[in-house]
């Protein structure tokens, strides 16, 4: 795991760093703590920033080096460890996120709560939050791979999307004890983070091939 | 001379809409330093590509060292004592100089540091602007950038460079500083060391050329060392009067009202007896030109 | 050592003539290294190809051996084979003047005048 936060560390630039460690987290808590006090906020900010910003500072910072059609791999490319070190660093992002989104998510999510009754069962089912954020990425590693314009698109609608997903499997799964809710949700967890691993590590392999 | 191979390949093809590279023998001798000549479009990067394993959508086998097959291309060894530098999207943009050097350590096992940086600066990687490794990979220039790809492989153990087009961004001096590491680099592996580059700089990389390859429409149109290919094919300058008799026998030939020229196939000499011509040894650049123009579909 | 890069003479046999001079001087002697071929390359700034295609051409003369993955090194120089070889090219050389001369029509006693003017013009 050492390894994995040190090949991140040198492949996300220092600006990089700045924005998605520190800033977004902060802000995305301060923007929801005022929502919450005054009594808006219902679970969808927090994703959608999510999708945003993650879209936004994949193409803005990294050279959209998730995409399929991302031609400035050579060097990467020409390494025995590449496949590894991609994996290393798509792990890495999805414990970034998860530790940068799941704080403002739980902060909107227990406002949310507070004022909409249906939302209640959050507070007794704790990984929720975080599955929820994990099919964000998923959708987040999945747009990458459309033309830059229509990732945008396809970010809201696949969010609404997740979204009531996520709202039907509270309902299905809500209704029995809150142990085997969150069992589920874990098994769910650790599904989710391994489909994007996959996924990734399957997209950067098709970058030894034509497009 | 017995002669080893670096990297042998057999069949090899690839093919794109409109073109494509086919390759039934393919062999880079060890311990020397070979150029690949052709047109633009000729297939020199992509087979570049394919035998960097950066690009493994080709058919055919290549062999490494006599040690790797290409199944085992992805992922396998050979890529650690292979440097691979090449004109196109090499780095992420967003990358400084100090990623580079900290990805370059993950990355290769045999990456120095120290030799990185001293490479940086005996290549003016950061100009006059002193030592700088905050600097964006994506604000230098080709050429910088190139120096900056140079220093990379050159600060790792490797025992083959592969490098597309090294020359091409270089002013004339780093061309100069270009041969002379690639000289080195071969000199310090007393034989185990080999360079295969690409280049339209023929006479500026002439001198410690090989072995040449010339590539045509995916293609091999002509090799062997340069030594041979010196000896193969001879220079002739003639008379006007003797120009349609030369333009039967020779090779290729441009000629004006007042004489010809032309490369002759040396095995062809004879049959220019009588005539008053003059013989000189061709360049690498005379020879090159001349095979291309003969396999180019330039002005068919 | 001068290398010219025009001179019609292939850089190999340059080098190799030259090399060959300093034998015979005795600049190098019996037993002595030839630089390798890779680091008299670089010196030269010539290709590797090259300088091995000279060290060949000495090897093949009988002037220097190659010792295994060691290099060459000069051979003793014998005397007799030396003047051997040398009065063979004179043949050679002499050989292809009466060639020239047959084709031109020039008679024997010509010929003959004319090497005896050119020996005492050397003189």
């Amino acid at each position: 795991m050492l390894k994995a936060w040190r090949s991140y560390w040198a492949f996300t630039n220092d600006l990089y760093k700045l924005m998605m460690l520190v800033v977004v987290p902060v802000a995305l808590i301060a923007t929801n703590i005022y929502l919450v006090a005054r009594g808006h906020g219902d679970g969808l900010l927090t994703l959608f920033a999510l999708y945003f910003i993650d879209t936004v500072s994949d193409l803005f910072f990294m050279n959209g080096f998730y995409r399929k059609s991302n031609s400035s791999l050579e060097f990467l490319q020409s390494s025995p460890k590449f496949a590894r070190f991609v994996k290393e660093i798509t792990i890495i992002d999805i414990v970034r996120r998860v530790l940068v989104y799941q704080i403002p998510f739980v902060v909107e999510l227990i406002g949310a709560a507070d004022s909409a009754e249906k939302l209640q069962w959050c507070k007794g089912n704790a990984f929720w939050p975080w599955l929820a954020i994990l099919i964000a990425q998923l959708v987040v590693f999945v747009a990458r791979h459309f033309v830059v314009w229509s990732q945008m698109y396809a970010c809201i609608v696949a969010g609404y999307m997740v979204l009531m997903f996520c709202f039907l499997l509270i309902i299905i799964v809500g209704s029995g004890s809150p142990v085997i809710t969150n069992l589920v949700l874990i098994v769910l967890i650790l599904v989710m983070s391994m489909v994007t691993v996959w996924y990734t590590n399957k997209k950067v392999r098709e970058s030894y091939y034509d497009s | 001379m017995s002669l080893e191979y670096v990297i042998k390949g057999e069949n090899i093809e690839k093919k794109f809409k409109g073109f494509t590279l086919a390759i039934p023998e393919f062999k880079i001798p060890k311990g020397f330093a070979t150029a690949l000549i052709g047109e633009n479009g000729a297939g020199k990067s992509t087979l570049m590509n394919i035998l960097a394993g950066i690009r493994l959508d080709a058919k055919g086998t290549i062999r490494y060292f006599d040690e790797y097959d290409q199944v085992e291309r992805e992922n396998a060894n050979q890529k650690e004592r292979i440097g691979y530098v090449g004109p196109g999207h090499y780095y992420l943009p967003h990358w400084t100089v100090k990623q580079v050097e900290e990805v370059s350590g993950i990355m290769f096992e045999g990456f120095h540091k120290d030799k990185f940086e001293s490479l940086c600066q005996e290549l003016a990687v950061y100009g006059t602007g002193g030592f700088d490794k905050a600097k964006k990979v994506s604000s230098f220039s080709d050429g910088t950038k190139m120096k900056l790809m140079l220093a990379n492989v050159l600060a790792r153990d490797t025992e083959a460079l592969i490098l597309d087009e090294p020359a091409s961004p270089l002013d004339p001096l780093m061309r100069e500083k270009l041969c002379e590491m690639i000289q080195s680099y071969i000199e310090e592996g007393n034989g185990e060391r080999s360079v295969f580059f690409s280049t339209h700089n023929v006479s500026d990389m002439e001198n410690i050329t090989d072995y040449a390859i010339i590539m045509e429409h995916g293609k091999i149109v002509e090799e062997g060392f340069v030594v041979d290919l010196k000896e193969k094919y001879i220079l002739v300058k003639g008379d006007a009067e003797d120009k349609a008799k030369a333009k039967e026998v020779l090779y290729t030939m441009t000629a004006n009202n007042y004489g010809f020229e032309g490369i002759c196939l040396a095995e062809n000499l004879d049959k220019l007896a009588g005539m008053n011509i003059t013989k000189e040894i061709p360049s690498l650049y005379q020879i090159s030109v001349a095979v291309m123009k003969a396999n180019s579909m330039m002005g068919r | 050592m001068r290398i010219l890069q025009n001179s019609g003479v292939p850089i190999y046999q340059q080098i190799a003539e030259q090399m060959k001079a300093d034998i015979l001087a005795g600049k190098m002697k019996q037993g002595d290294y030839l630089p390798s071929i890779r680091s008299l390359a670089k010196e030269l700034k010539i290709s590797v190809i090259t300088t091995m295609k000279a060290y060949e051409l000495l090897e093949a003369e009988g002037l220097v051996t190659a010792a295994q993955g060691k290099g060459f090194y000069v051979n003793a120089q014998d005397s007799e084979m030396l003047r051997e070889q040398h009065l063979r090219k004179v043949e050679d050389a002499l050989q292809e003047a009466i060639a020239a001369a047959k084709i031109a029509g020039i008679s024997e006693a010509e010929l003959k005048q004319t090497l005896e003017a050119l020996l005492s013009m050397e003189e």
